[in-house]
């Protein structure tokens, strides 16, 4: 949720971060101008909501607060850019929307967060535990259909999020097979036999070489697309969905929206600001 | 030994070459093969000269009818019609030198013979082709110039003949063309090497020197320098892409995982009261401890409330607010106690009702006994039925036996006494 005034390309990022989260989210909250955070507190506990997800302007940057709800810590990030998951959308040529895949919670990768420090522990575990745990007996790949990615850049001290939907393509097949197989049959009138159009190397798709020998997978139960069925082997592909953050953590409180500063980017001197500005208005 | 029958066909023969040749020679525009003669407007070093000829206009003016002309297909003529307009003029000259020398006879003799020499060989040579012209020949030609620049300008300038162009060695044109090569280069300070890989490795090379030198000049100057050399080395950084600096082989985590091994046994005091404890123990512990040590106290402080933020991170709930658990400790408590009271009040309860029934009971016994139940009631109530259904007693009998039919008056314990129901 936003908090304060934010303007419309900050709640197009909500809504995209709202939709990164589902389901488990409230995607059509509304938050009113006299809503004050006390207010959400007070409900969450009755929804069993477990996590806040702060936007919030100042003039000189984006901040997003991510929050534990009862009494947990909290994470200041500030959002050095981002990008609206219409934009990353505009860059594909042909971009996959299908609400199918919102239905269950997006697979969650952490890299590179082995780092000292305690505050990445913290970051560490918040995120993980901001998503449902994968019940490993019973889980389906029909679940798995999203991924979200967060990159610890070492060198800049910046965290990277991207959003991917997960995507199988048939390998070791040429493209003109593929294309028989899956759509109708193309236009022949050139070839005097099929056997021509199927050895007619020429056609290389440019995608078709990044799937290495890594890529490829076999699956293990059906995957939802068509032809996907057990014991396939399939490449797995990404493609970008949505939003893109680039967050850098300022500050770890105690509590939520206030309470001790436990880690302050900028040192020890600032630990003792007690956050009076930001947090008493929501 | 020539054979008489070619010898025949020799003019022939001779005719077809020399047509060949002035074809080839057709081919090739003058330019290329006739040398120029230094042209003299032009010269660098001639200013007086130049000015004296003609004023810079009427140069100008030359100049581009000049060019035009050259554009001018049909001014161009071939080699074969050079030498054939060359030789109409030599014979002009010829006669016009003639006329002169009748004048001047002694001084030019030699000369005169010499030109004629010269002019008759030329003849000669325009009949038969001349394009083998050996550089002996020309050579000569060349000193009957200068011989005749003596006498009159004009006629030796028109008497020199075509001159091809003089065959110099290609050696010496290949290491003509690689001094100015050479030259070019030197001038665009580009790197004397011949393959890609050198001229990377003097790249590298210059990047080194540079990054020496301003790690020089770092030093140099000090500390006041150093804010801008990084501002500098930051910039050097974001020149390189994003996906560089994505590391490939870090630590990867993932989601959550649940591993069914949910349900750990709990640790520590389960209970709010023991919980309580605990935590004041804690605080008596903490506050001992930052009497002795300070630091040693901070340390602990701060390392707890990372440990803290971590579990609560995690979702575990952590009971330490002293003020919550006084609270649910009382809770309890008032619970426990009302509980209590409601246990109590049931158990009264529960004794009381039986007491009463107990009560009732006898009650009804003594009445019975009496006859309360059985006199006024029934005198009250309909009267004439009294004896007939003797044998139907009421149920709540006690310990009266019942009368049954026949057994009214019964010795051994069947009988009873008969009593009469008021309803039938």
């Amino acid at each position: 949720m936003r908090s304060g005034a934010v303007g419309r390309s900050l709640t197009a990022l909500v809504r995209d971060v709202r939709r990164i989260m589902e389901p488990y989210t409230a995607t059509h909250l509304k938050e009113r101008r006299t809503n004050r955070l006390k207010d959400f507190v007070a409900v969450a506990g009755q929804l069993s909501i477990t996590h806040f997800l702060i936007f919030s302007r100042t003039e000189a940057n984006v901040n997003l607060r991510i929050a534990r709800v009862p009494r947990g810590p909290t994470l200041t990030f500030r959002v050095a850019e981002y990008a609206l998951a219409k934009d990353c959308l505009a860059l594909q040529k042909a971009p996959k929307t299908s609400s199918a895949k919102h239905e269950s919670s997006p697979l969650l990768v952490l890299n590179n967060f082995k780092q000292d420090g305690k505050q990445f522990k913290v970051m560490t575990a918040m995120l993980q535990n901001m998503f449902p745990s994968i019940d490993v007996q019973t889980v389906q790949l029909s679940q798995t259909r999203r991924v979200l990615l967060f990159n610890y850049n070492e060198d800049t001290g910046m965290i990277d999020v991207r959003h991917y939907a997960i995507g199988v393509k048939a390998t070791g097949v040429s493209k003109s097979i593929k294309r028989i197989i899956n759509t109708e049959v193309p236009d022949l009138s050139n070839f005097d036999d099929i056997s021509d159009y199927v050895l007619k190397e020429a056609i290389v798709s440019e995608s078709d070489v990044e799937d290495g020998p890594d890529s490829v997978v076999t699956l293990a139960q059906n995957y939802p697309g068509r032809n996907n069925r057990k014991n396939d082997q399939r490449a797995v592909r990404l493609q970008e969905l949505g939003p893109r953050l680039t967050l850098d953590l300022i500050k770890v409180e105690n509590g939520l929206c206030g309470g001790e500063v436990l880690y302050h980017k900028y040192g020890e001197y600032f630990k003792t600001f007690k956050n009076t500005s930001m947090c008493h208005h929501d | 030994m020539v054979q008489l029958d070619q010898l025949e066909s020799l003019p022939e023969r001779m005719a077809q070459h020399e047509k060949l040749f002035n074809d080839m020679l057709h081919l090739i525009p003058a330019k290329y093969y006739i040398a120029q003669k230094p042209e003299f407007n032009n010269n660098q070093y001639m200013h007086n000269k130049r000015k004296l000829k003609a004023p810079k206009q009427e140069i100008k003016e030359r100049s581009k009818k000049a060019r035009k002309a050259k554009l001018d297909p049909e001014n161009e003529k071939s080699i074969a019609e050079l030498q054939t307009e060359q030789a109409e003029k030599a014979a002009k000259e010829k006669e016009e030198m003639k006329q002169n020398n009748n004048d001047d006879d002694d001084g030019d003799e030699l000369d005169d013979d010499d030109e004629d020499e010269v002019h008759d060989d030329d003849d000669e040579d325009d009949d038969v082709d001349d394009v083998d012209d050996d550089a002996t020949s020309s050579s000569s030609i060349a000193k009957g110039d200068f011989s005749g620049l003596e006498n009159k300008e004009a006629a030796a300038a028109a008497a020199a003949p075509l001159q091809p162009m003089v065959r110099g060695d290609i050696a010496a044109l290949h290491s003509r063309l690689q001094q100015r090569i050479a030259e070019m280069r030197q001038k665009r300070n580009s790197p004397n090497a011949k393959n890609r890989e050198e001229i990377l490795k003097q790249r590298a090379k210059k990047r080194e020197d540079r990054k020496k030198a301003q790690k020089a000049r770092k030093e140099k100057k000090g500390g006041m320098q150093a804010p801008a050399e990084e501002l500098v080395k930051a910039n050097n950084q974001t020149e390189r892409s994003a996906a560089d600096s994505v590391k490939m082989d870090g630590d990867l985590y993932f989601g959550k995982v649940a591993l069914g091994q949910e349900n750990k046994k709990k640790k520590g005091p389960v209970d709010a009261k023991q919980q309580l404890k605990k935590i004041e123990s804690k605080k008596e512990k903490l506050e001992q401890l930052r009497k002795e040590d300070k630091q040693k106290a901070l340390q602990l402080e701060e390392k707890e409330q990372w440990d803290k933020a971590l579990a609560l991170a995690t979702g575990e709930k952590i009971k330490d607010d002293t003020k919550l658990l006084r609270k649910t400790i009382k809770n309890k408590e008032q619970f426990k106690k009302k509980s209590g009271e409601d246990w109590r009040k049931r158990l009264e309860k529960v004794k009381a009702d039986e007491q009463t029934k107990i009560k009732k009971r006898e009650e009804n016994i003594r009445n019975h006994t009496k006859g309360k139940k059985t006199g006024e009631n029934w005198k009250n109530k309909k009267g004439g039925k009294g004896g007939k259904d003797g044998g139907k007693g009421g149920k709540d009998s006690g310990k009266k036996k019942k009368a049954r039919h026949g057994f009214e008056g019964a010795a051994f314990g069947y009988g009873g006494k008969v009593t009469k129901s008021k309803k039938k």
